[in-house]
């Protein structure tokens, strides 16, 4: 130890009273002639009450804050929530040496909830490394974002390696309730946007935050609102935060709820809306407009020209030049979508079934098989979009060596559209970018001038240039833009200012961003593939089911059948006095039915029960049997305000039911009288059930009226009065009629969508020549 | 709890608790600096200082409380506050009763004097850094011993915590002597 801390020791122990009293005493006498030694005692004096009194503040204001925080649990969250203003609290702690694991001196771990109340948040931790800036985002939602050279080490060095980075983060009001975080350091209740620490460590030891390195920290913000301000958070040695040095979020621009803005191209919306279409629906809307995202093909890895030089150029031509088959060019608008795919798996399949375009093209060219195509149904769209794409790249090519916006024809990409990637639309409008000027009127202003330029690099500028005011955007746009000059001209001239962020990492959230924006189109592509998968699977389930449900019905049919024969038999046989014969399959009951003799009061029977009606049967000696059946009606009270009804049938013993034939406004069939039979009547309004029954029904008409009835009571209901298999079926039965109702809706919705994209391409990319009416809509 | 109770838990190491429960008197005093012309965190000032200078006389084992906690804290900040009136107003008397007796007053006035002197050891010491302060106290509050402390904050060995505690409270003493001669107390 060094000679000035060799002295600091033995002050100390002269001061605690450790040191022996021989010594004492020529310390003490050492004191008396050196003023200087007499000073420094009672320096360290001084330090060591002031630890105490300091200690003891700390102690006084952190009770504050429980007291504080007390109250908040007294008032209820309510009364936070209740207050304007809105504080976007942030806790950002970046002192040297700081360090996570402070216990508070105390033995009873209830009493420092508060105290320590971070503890409750677990830790989220990232291994970063100084060498470049970087953006993480965390588990709620932060975006945060860390330049180079941020942090400084012990020595306030700047410090470079790789660190680790902790972030707890109290975002939603229940999780800093719950920690026991306090938003507020006076008595005016705020509302917080979410409380969060960060902390950066080598091996345990604190780093300092470079004072000319700033971090960007995004918050998920539900109501940016007006007056938010971000307050940065002093820890007490006892745990306990003390918020100062608040600064606004904005300023001159306000940000608006980004989801609330329109980001679609003009016209689209309101297209929408006279098409008749739900356009207030956003899911509905954005998927539609996010389907047409030309991202997606690339990053689907579907190479549609590729594809169409190896599968299809042998026989066709991307043109109107016939050769083998018929030129290809432009067909996406002279035939209905799904047709093609049909035609291009299997064309001979399509013709076999009688299809009268698909014998049309096969006599035109000479009867040549166009034998089936292994491709998947993305994969032949992409083809034919392709095919659109290079005819139309053709015809400006021809018509005006440069298009609309000045490129010449031959340089764009021969896959990429003109105008705006949806994919690029959907990377940005979410709440990522809600602290950004994209979220803000003045942008949403711009984004349809820049739709009706085509121009994507003038969308990238915006993007780009987060940090800028963006009167200075407009101007770059304007020199940048070809066709809208006097647009973005106007627009700079109202000199629009620009969030009050400093945004030094705009360029590495920008690239943040651009991956974000890559992820989106692949998970469009993943959608949109899905989609269509699941269509297909869902059409081949369609038509299992049907086949199923068909030969289920026949089943039940023959087996309801089987059951009643036997008890008709058996009725027959007792008051003949004889046994009958067990029938138990249909198998047996084939067999059975060829047997003499008897066999003439079995077809008898079967007559009677297959026909259901009555018969009378007198045997050789001369005794006579018979099976009545009567006739029962059910008529439903207002039948005509259901959507749909049924009647079913149970014959109680029987583990099959019957669902009623329906004629004339009634239900009806004849009642074997040898049986006991349930009725259960259901009636739909759209979803919503209603239903009656009738135990032990009598034949004759029958009145009911159909009450509501909550699906699961529905099915208790039919539990009761069924047996096991009846009720089982019956409910299967149900479920089908639901299905297929369902099943038609997304047939025709998924009709309605193809032909949507027809109508809804020329908004998305205006600059592109409109497709070419299909003839459906000619007619 | 009752008073002898808080005072009890106050002397010992559960002294945070009891700062908890004094806040229940807190509202009074809060009207009172309100009705004084002082706003919630003038209130919120005097009251911790209050408690502090509380705290400190508990200490005292010698000390017995001759009103109840309630009558005394209030009376303590009537008289802050009467004293910071006092001194916003250059001087000047203030009509203001504290309700205290004579004696107490002048020994509350030589509390006071003395939290001032402390104030300047209470700021360099929490601008130490955290880790320092955080050394000192765990060992000359908390009195944990070396070997504690080494473990609880990292330390490689006990002697590395010993020899860092001290330069710590030397760099304590260092910035104090500096403060001192820059601006000797007035």
């Amino acid at each position: 130890m060094r000679p000035e801390l060799n002295l600091i020791e033995e002050i100390e122990s002269y001061i605690s009273g450790e040191m022996l009293a021989n010594d004492r005493v020529a310390f003490e006498d050492r004191m008396k002639s050196d003023p200087e030694l007499q000073e420094e005692v009672s320096f360290q004096q001084d330090i060591l009450e002031g630890i105490d009194d300091l200690v003891l503040k700390q102690s006084v204001q952190s009770a504050y804050k429980q007291y504080q925080f007390n109250n908040i649990l007294k008032w209820g969250f309510g009364s936070i929530v209740a207050v304007a203003a809105i504080v976007v609290t942030s806790l950002m702690i970046f002192d040297s040496e700081h360090n996570q694991s402070i216990l508070l001196p105390t033995d009873n771990k209830e009493e420092v909830i508060l105290a320590d109340a971070d503890k409750y948040i677990p830790s989220q931790i990232f291994e970063l490394t100084t060498e470049q800036g970087t953006v993480i985002e965390t588990e709620g939602g932060m975006i945060i974002a860390i330049p180079k050279d941020a942090f400084l080490d012990e020595n306030g060095e700047i410090y470079t390696g790789s660190y680790e980075l902790e972030v707890k983060e109290a975002l939603e009001p229940v999780d800093v309730i719950q920690a026991g975080l306090s938003p507020t350091s006076n008595e005016n209740m705020s509302e917080t946007a979410g409380i969060f620490f960060m902390n950066a460590t080598v091996n345990g030891i604190g780093l300092q935050l470079n004072p000319e390195a700033e971090i960007i920290v995004e918050m998920p913000i539900d109501e940016p609102g007006q007056g938010a301000e971000i307050l940065s958070g002093r820890q007490m040695i006892d745990g306990t935060i003390v918020w100062e040095n608040p600064y606004p979020v904005s300023d001159y621009l306000t940000p608006v709820d980004i989801k609330a803005l329109n980001f679609y191209p003009p016209n689209f919306k309101d297209s929408l809306y006279a098409w008749g279409l739900n356009a207030d629906d956003k899911a509905f809307t954005d998927s539609l407009f996010y389907t047409f995202s030309y991202v997606v093909e690339e990053d689907k890895g579907i190479n549609a020209a590729r594809l169409f030089k190896q599968n299809c150029s042998t026989c066709h031509t991307s043109g109107s030049e016939d050769l083998i088959g018929p030129g290809l060019g432009g067909i996406i608008h002279k035939r209905n979508l799904n047709w093609l795919v049909a035609f291009t798996k299997n064309s001979q399949e399509l013709i076999r079934t009688g299809d009268k375009q698909a014998i049309e093209i096969y006599n035109i060219f000479d009867k040549s098989v166009m034998p089936p195509q292994d491709l998947s149904r993305s994969e032949i769209v992409a083809i034919f979009d392709y095919l659109d794409w290079e005819t139309r790249v053709k015809i400006d090519g021809d018509d005006a060596p440069m298009n609309s916006n000045g490129i010449v024809a031959d340089e764009v990409s021969n896959q990429k559209p003109l105008g705006i990637d949806p994919a690029q639309i959907k990377a940005i409008w979410n709440e990522k970018f809600q602290n950004t000027i994209i979220a803000t009127k003045e942008f949403e202003e711009r984004l349809q001038v820049i739709y009706a330029s085509c121009d994507e690099e003038i969308l990238d500028l915006y993007i780009n240039n987060l940090n800028l005011p963006i009167y200075l955007i407009d101007s770059m746009a304007m020199r940048a833009s070809s066709s809208h000059k006097m647009e973005f001209f106007d627009l700079y001239l109202r000199k629009e200012g620009s969030l009050k962020v400093e945004n030094p990492l705009g360029k590495k959230l920008n690239k943040y961003y651009q991956e974000k924006s890559k992820i989106y189109a692949q998970a469009i592509a993943e959608t949109d593939k899905k989609f269509w998968l699941t269509k297909d699977r869902l059409d081949e389930i369609a038509s299992n089911k049907t086949f199923d449900k068909l030969s289920d019905d026949e089943f039940r049919k023959t087996e309801n059948y089987l059951k009643e024969l036997n008890i008709n038999i058996e009725s027959a046989y007792q008051q003949l006095g004889k046994k009958a014969p067990k029938i138990k399959s249909r198998y047996h009951f084939k067999s059975k039915v060829n047997v003499l003799g008897w066999s003439n009061i079995n077809r008898s029977v079967i007559k009677a029960t297959s026909e259901g009606t009555s018969f009378d049967y007198t045997d050789e000696e001369g005794k006579n049997t018979t099976t009545n059946y009567k006739n029962l009606e059910i008529k439903i009270n207002d039948l005509n305000l259901y959507d749909r009804a049924y009647v079913y049938l149970a014959a109680r013993d029987q583990n099959s039911y019957a669902r009623m034939k329906f004629s004339k406004n009634r239900f009806s069939k004849p009642l074997n009288e040898l049986l006991d039979y349930n009725v259960i009547c259901i009636g739909y309004k759209g979803e919503e059930a209603f239903s009656s029954s009738i135990e032990s029904v009598e034949p004759g008409e029958n009145w009911v009226d159909l009450e509501p009835i909550l699906d699961n009571d529905l099915e208790v209901k039919i539990r009761k009065l069924c047996t096991n298999r009846a009720g089982r079926d019956m409910r299967a039965d149900m479920a089908f009629e639901k299905f297929q109702i369902k099943e038609q809706a997304r047939k025709k919705r998924n009709e309605h969508i193809v032909d949507l994209r027809g109508k809804l391409h020329p908004l998305i990319f205006p600059c592109m020549p409109p497709p070419e009416p299909s003839p459906a809509l000619i007619n | 709890m009752d008073d002898s109770k808080i005072i009890e838990i106050l002397r010992s190491r559960k002294r945070d608790k009891a700062l908890v429960r004094l806040y229940k008197y807190y509202p009074n005093v809060k009207k009172l600096i309100r009705s004084k012309g002082g706003d919630h965190e003038d209130a919120q000032d005097i009251y911790q200082e209050a408690l502090i200078l509380f705290c400190k006389k508990v200490a005292d084992t010698k000390f017995v409380l001759s009103s109840s906690i309630d009558t005394y804290l209030y009376g303590v900040c009537r008289f802050l506050w009467k004293n910071k009136m006092k001194k916003k107003n250059q001087g000047k008397l203030v009509e203001f009763d504290t309700e205290l007796k004579s004696t107490d007053e002048e020994e509350l006035q030589r509390a006071l004097d003395k939290e001032k002197k402390m104030k300047m050891t209470e700021e360099i010491l929490d601008n130490l850094g955290d880790r320092c302060w955080e050394i000192l106290r765990l060992f000359y509050h908390d009195a944990l011993k070396m070997k504690e402390i080494a473990e609880k904050m990292g330390f490689k060995s006990e002697k590395i915590a010993k020899n860092q505690k001290y330069k710590c409270l030397e760099r304590a003493k260092l910035n104090l002597k500096e403060q001192l001669s820059q601006k000797p107390i007035v």
